[in-house]
């Protein structure tokens, strides 16, 4: 998955991104691919098997999945984003108003640095292999050993002083080992599926629907994932960037709105193959020994590839945990613009790592994404229907900078009001997470412009003519 | 020259990263004998790299 928003550079954060900063097609594309293979791959991909899919419906949901991520980027975010070409922040501010964007700032830095402690509890994983503590099974939620308490509070810590002191040295560490990660996902699965049996391409179809993904009843404690699990998992997974609007602060910088199928890169390289490549290496280990289900990337990588997989899944968690508390530092840091960055990045690693001690995130992982996704998804709802329909309404878009207020109560509302519906479908109306998005930015929507009506019929000199330009 | 050099390297660690683990599926190799390819694949990739990969800043 993406595993924190990609913002290229720092500039232009209260002004739209002038021509000659504009990048073309190719560093999109680059960026997509480069940072869409990440540690928590390797998590994501067994845990498809773990919910008993099937070939037909992991491989298929994958595909349909994937494009319909790619083309909520190129279809949603990247023509509001070319057209403004402000940050997501700077766009919501001027809807919202600044308390709102505080509060989402909140959010956003409360779910990277679990992000980031999911990161941290991968790479872990590695060191287990040689230390040879018990580590998590897949129905875990506490920590199962000393050892492995200190291993991820020793990587946890690592990795957040790093952070903290060393950014730049960690952002040109990743894209270095970026090309050679891919390769090494390829090798997995590569590998993973001979040792599966196949020997050829064309016996593929044959071996993956017959020996790794055989579908079937769940493992414990697991939701049993069908095809539109998979295909609604795939697409909102990265949600909050899509669909959510955070990925505005990416593509302001594009020349082109269609350079939103750049997304494509990650989508079928980290989302596709690395996510089959993963599944295939935990199908490898449940061949070995059917009663070892847990889902861990360093044993799983270190049976394929020996010390060069430790190395990757190492390397995996690092470059992306260290992006990802990065931006949960400066998320909290906004909160109060005068705190030191290091000081608030230190200790949001901290916090991380002591999330990272309990498996309970890194095993529900897929959940952990999914409400992610619910949870921020509403107020891209919100930049939507505000930058296209309000004004086709004759209502009038950026409310907060227009009426100089700090909180916009109609997008407030849509947003609280679509979280809790979505909660109640979810805990008492038997609707499953992973599709719980799709209404719940119907519900944000109409709400926003009901809300919108009332507000603003308050205030009549806002009108503007139905049909105008937003 | 030194960059040059530094690229052909990187190549040859890409290859080495991949060749083996397709020889494998080939049944060509055994997984004990592509394990330590990979390995100094990977050494020489994170040794020679960084020597032309240009970065932007990313912050």
């Amino acid at each position: 998955m993406a595993d924190a928003p990609h913002e290229p550079v720092n500039e232009y954060e209260r002004e739209p991104v002038p021509e000659q900063a504009r990048l073309g097609l190719k560093s999109y594309v680059g960026m997509f691919a480069g940072e869409h293979v990440a540690g928590t791959e390797l998590m994501i991909g067994p845990l498809f098997l773990a919910a008993g899919v099937s070939a037909f419906d992991f491989i298929y949901g994958l595909l349909v999945g994937n494009l319909l991520a790619v083309l909520s980027w190129t279809l949603f975010t990247a023509p509001i984003a070319v057209r403004c070409r402000l940050t997501l922040y700077y766009q919501l501010e001027k809807i919202c108003g600044r308390k709102l964007v505080t509060t989402y700032n909140l959010a956003n830095g409360v779910m990277f640095t679990v992000l980031a402690g999911a990161m941290m509890t991968v790479s872990a994983t590695a060191l287990g292999v040689y230390f040879k503590f018990s580590m998590p099974q897949l129905t875990d939620t506490l920590p199962t050993s000393l050892g492995w308490v200190v291993a991820v509070l020793v990587v946890g810590v690592l990795f957040s002083v790093v952070a903290a002191f060393g950014y730049r040295f960690v952002a040109r560490f990743a894209n270095i080992a970026a090309p050679w990660m891919v390769l090494v996902f390829v090798a997995f699965g590569l590998i993973g599926l001979h040792e599966m049996g196949l020997n050829s391409a064309k016996d593929f179809w044959h071996v993956a629907s017959t020996v790794i993904w055989k579908g079937g009843d769940p493992m414990p404690g697991q939701v049993k994932f069908t095809f539109w699990h998979v295909m609604f998992f795939a697409w909102f997974c990265n949600m909050a960037w899509h669909i959510g609007m955070a990925d505005l602060s990416i593509f302001r910088f594009a020349k082109k709105s269609w350079y939103g199928i750049a997304a494509a890169a990650g989508m079928y390289i980290g989302h596709f193959m690395a996510w089959i490549a993963a599944s295939t290496l935990y199908a490898v280990q449940l061949k070995h020994d059917p009663a070892n289900t847990a889902v861990l990337p360093g044993p799983l990588a270190y049976q394929a590839c020996g010390l060069t997989g430790l190395l990757c899944v190492i390397v995996a968690g690092w470059t992306t945990a260290n992006p990802t508390l990065y931006r949960a530092g400066l998320a909290f840091q906004a909160l109060r613009p005068g705190s030191s960055r290091f000081k608030v990045t230190l200790l949001t690693g901290l916090i991380a790592s002591v999330t990272a001690v309990f498996p309970v995130v890194t095993m529900r992982l897929l959940d952990f994404v999914a409400l992610w996704g619910m949870i921020l998804m509403p107020l891209g709802a919100v930049i939507f229907v505000d930058f296209w329909l309000l004004p086709r309404f004759g209502l009038r878009s950026n409310f907060a900078a227009v009426t100089g207020r700090t909180l916009n109560w109609a997008a407030a509302t849509a947003w609280l009001v679509s979280v809790a519906v979505s909660t109640l479908l979810v805990l008492k109306g038997g609707v499953q997470i992973y599709f719980v998005s799709l209404p719940g930015w119907f519900v944000t929507a109409l709400l926003y412009i009901g809300v919108s009506k009332l507000m603003q019929k308050n205030v009549p000199s806002l009108a503007v003519q139905p049909g105008s330009e937003p | 020259m030194k960059k040059r050099l530094a690229q052909l390297l990187s190549a040859l660690a890409l290859a080495g990263t991949i060749l083996p683990p397709c020889l494998f599926f080939a049944g060509m190799l055994t997984l004990a004998a592509v394990q330590p390819w990979m390995l100094g694949a990977a050494v020489l990739w994170f040794v020679a790299t960084p020597f032309w990969m240009e970065h932007k800043a990313t912050d």
